[in-house]
């Protein structure tokens, strides 16, 4: 357990690590690999159930190859790996080579999709440039199709006309979660604090990772991420009890786990679930409607926890920010970190999670021990 | 023959449970129904959940399961009145935690929903508070350490 709290930290690191793309002979720095990452999984997720082939090969070769490029070097590589159980090490060093095999099909479509990804993030003269420049890499011609209807739609109101479009657009709107920090650590005053696609890539990742040892199906663990915040382009991102203006909030308490009477917790939920339910139904509105409904099942499935695994990957999110939040602890020892340690122990209550936790809190216990105070 | 798994659920849980049960069988119709028409226009989010699910496969493994929950379930009934200063499962709890206030109901986990104050007596808070009594301090242990003072206990009667 102790080796997997390492390899949960050193995710958090992939965050700070940005990709570049040249352009006309100039490097430009876009986006970090976690963002990237997610939208390139995301994309992936949309063409493969679009054109009915598995997505699951295609998002774990992407999401390995996001770890390996953070990571280049062998030394860094193989510590990464030393930190996964020995299956899931396997198959991190398989999807590893396969993303490096220029034969390998999978490893074409994911490098495609990688490349089309980027166009998003350019503005418009440097988009035109980057796709008369990488069309000929392009193969596959249904991902012409898409890396087309980018470029038309990156800059347009128009409406899509085939379902090649109807990604293009939704990949488009849900870029924004590339640039929306999650306002829990904005309210914290955390420098550079992590979007909420960059939450989503490492969710993604644990919940595969951790999903496995409870015996769920990777692909399941995965979507129920991918798909979790993506309401929040709509509803934005809601801290617990407080309402949208994020007024009159003081120091002291954002310190402590929030306390309010049962009627607002209820009052709160409710108005969030109103919200997130409106967003996920519009940012899907745009899709196929069979993959529009895929995610609107996933995401009240996880947000209801209708299932074990939703129910799982619920807790897990929780977990995931006691990560992000240790990450930020570390850098900065004013972080308010004692709240979700608090937290998370009214909230947890699965074996694995606690275990996980448990590693945590050994990992960092002297410094820890000290946030009690000298009567303590 | 195994035994079969028993849920305890509070009265509260019960009930919901059973609606989403209800729900979820008009959900099947029409999702049965030709030409059904997107269930996401129709549904908005539930006073209580969501159960908006517009997957039949899903819908009727969501039935099995609460069908199976609500016929293996005992309904918690509040204890004798001489050990309701005791926390037992289905207790609501007032406590102080660094000198704030909160509430938690006790809870098994398929109806935890701590965001809004139900808490499962599996979770490491959960479990410290049952079998306390008002006014004790109870301690859950960790590096980070937390203080909870049983302010009161209540049970619901009816």
């Amino acid at each position: 357990m102790t080796k997997l709290i390492d390899f949960f930290l050193k995710l958090c690191q992939i965050r700070e690590k940005q990709e570049k793309i040249i352009i006309r002979d100039s490097e430009i720095g876009l986006k970090r690999f976690a963002d990237h990452a997610f939208q390139e999984a995301l994309f992936s997720f949309l063409f493969a159930r679009e054109l009915g082939f598995d997505p699951e090969k295609l998002i774990k070769t992407i999401l390995v190859a996001k770890i390996y490029k953070s990571f280049p070097k062998e030394k860094e590589w193989k510590e990464i790996l030393s930190c996964l159980p020995p299956k899931q090490k396997e198959e991190f060093s398989f999807l590893k080579k396969q993303f490096l095999d220029q034969r390998a099909q999978t490893s074409k479509l994911a490098k495609e999709i990688i490349l089309i990804e980027k166009i998003i993030s350019l503005n418009k003269d440097q988009a035109h440039y980057y796709y008369q420049e990488n069309l000929k890499k392009i193969r596959n011609k249904d991902l012409k199709k898409v890396a087309k209807a980018l470029l038309i739609f990156k800059n347009s109101k128009k409406i899509p006309k085939n379902n090649f479009e109807r990604i293009a657009k939704f990949l488009i709107k849900t870029s924004y979660l590339e640039t929306f920090q999650r306002r829990g650590w904005v309210l914290r005053g955390v420098k550079d604090p992590e979007t909420v696609a960059q939450h989503t890539f490492h969710f993604m990742v644990s919940s595969w990772v951790l999903g496995r040892r409870k015996g769920f199906e990777d692909l399941k663990m995965i979507l129920l991420a991918l798909v979790h915040d993506l309401c929040e382009v709509y509803a934005g991102d809601k801290v617990p009890y407080l309402d949208d203006s994020l007024r009159n909030i003081t120091k002291e308490m954002l310190k402590k786990p929030p306390r309010v009477p049962r009627n607002k917790k209820i009052e709160w939920l409710m108005k969030k679930k109103q919200k997130e339910w409106q967003g996920i139904k519009k940012i899907t509105e745009i899709l196929p409607s069979n993959i529009a409904r895929e995610i609107r099942n996933l995401w009240i499935e996880f947000e209801e926890r209708l299932t074990k695994e939703g129910r799982f990957v619920y807790l897990l999110d929780k977990v995931e920010n006691l990560f992000q939040a240790t990450n930020y602890w570390l850098k900065d020892k004013n972080f308010p970190i004692v709240a979700w340690w608090i937290h998370l122990k009214e909230m947890l209550d699965d074996p694995l999670l606690l275990k996980v936790i448990a590693a945590l809190d050994r990992k960092f216990q002297h410094r820890l021990l000290k946030l009690n105070g000298p009567d303590n | 023959m195994a035994a079969e798994t028993k849920y305890y659920l509070t009265k509260e849980g019960f009930e919901k449970l059973s609606r989403e049960l209800e729900k979820l069988k008009e959900q099947k119709k029409i999702i049965m129904e030709e030409e059904a028409p997107d269930i996401a226009d129709l549904h908005g989010p539930d006073a209580e959940y969501l159960t908006f699910q517009e997957d039949l496969g899903f819908v009727e493994r969501r039935i099995e399961e609460i069908e199976a929950i609500l016929k293996n379930c005992e309904i918690l009934k509040p204890p004798p009145k001489h050990k309701r200063h005791i926390v037992h499962l289905g207790a609501t709890v007032e406590v102080e935690i660094d000198g704030q206030k909160d509430e938690f109901t006790i809870v098994t986990p398929i109806e935890a929903d701590p965001m809004a104050g139900r808490i499962s007596h599996e979770s490491p808070v959960g479990k410290a508070l049952l079998g306390r009594s008002i006014g004790e301090k109870v301690i859950v242990q960790s590096s980070v350490r937390a203080e909870y003072k049983i302010k009161k206990i209540t049970y619901k009667t009816k």
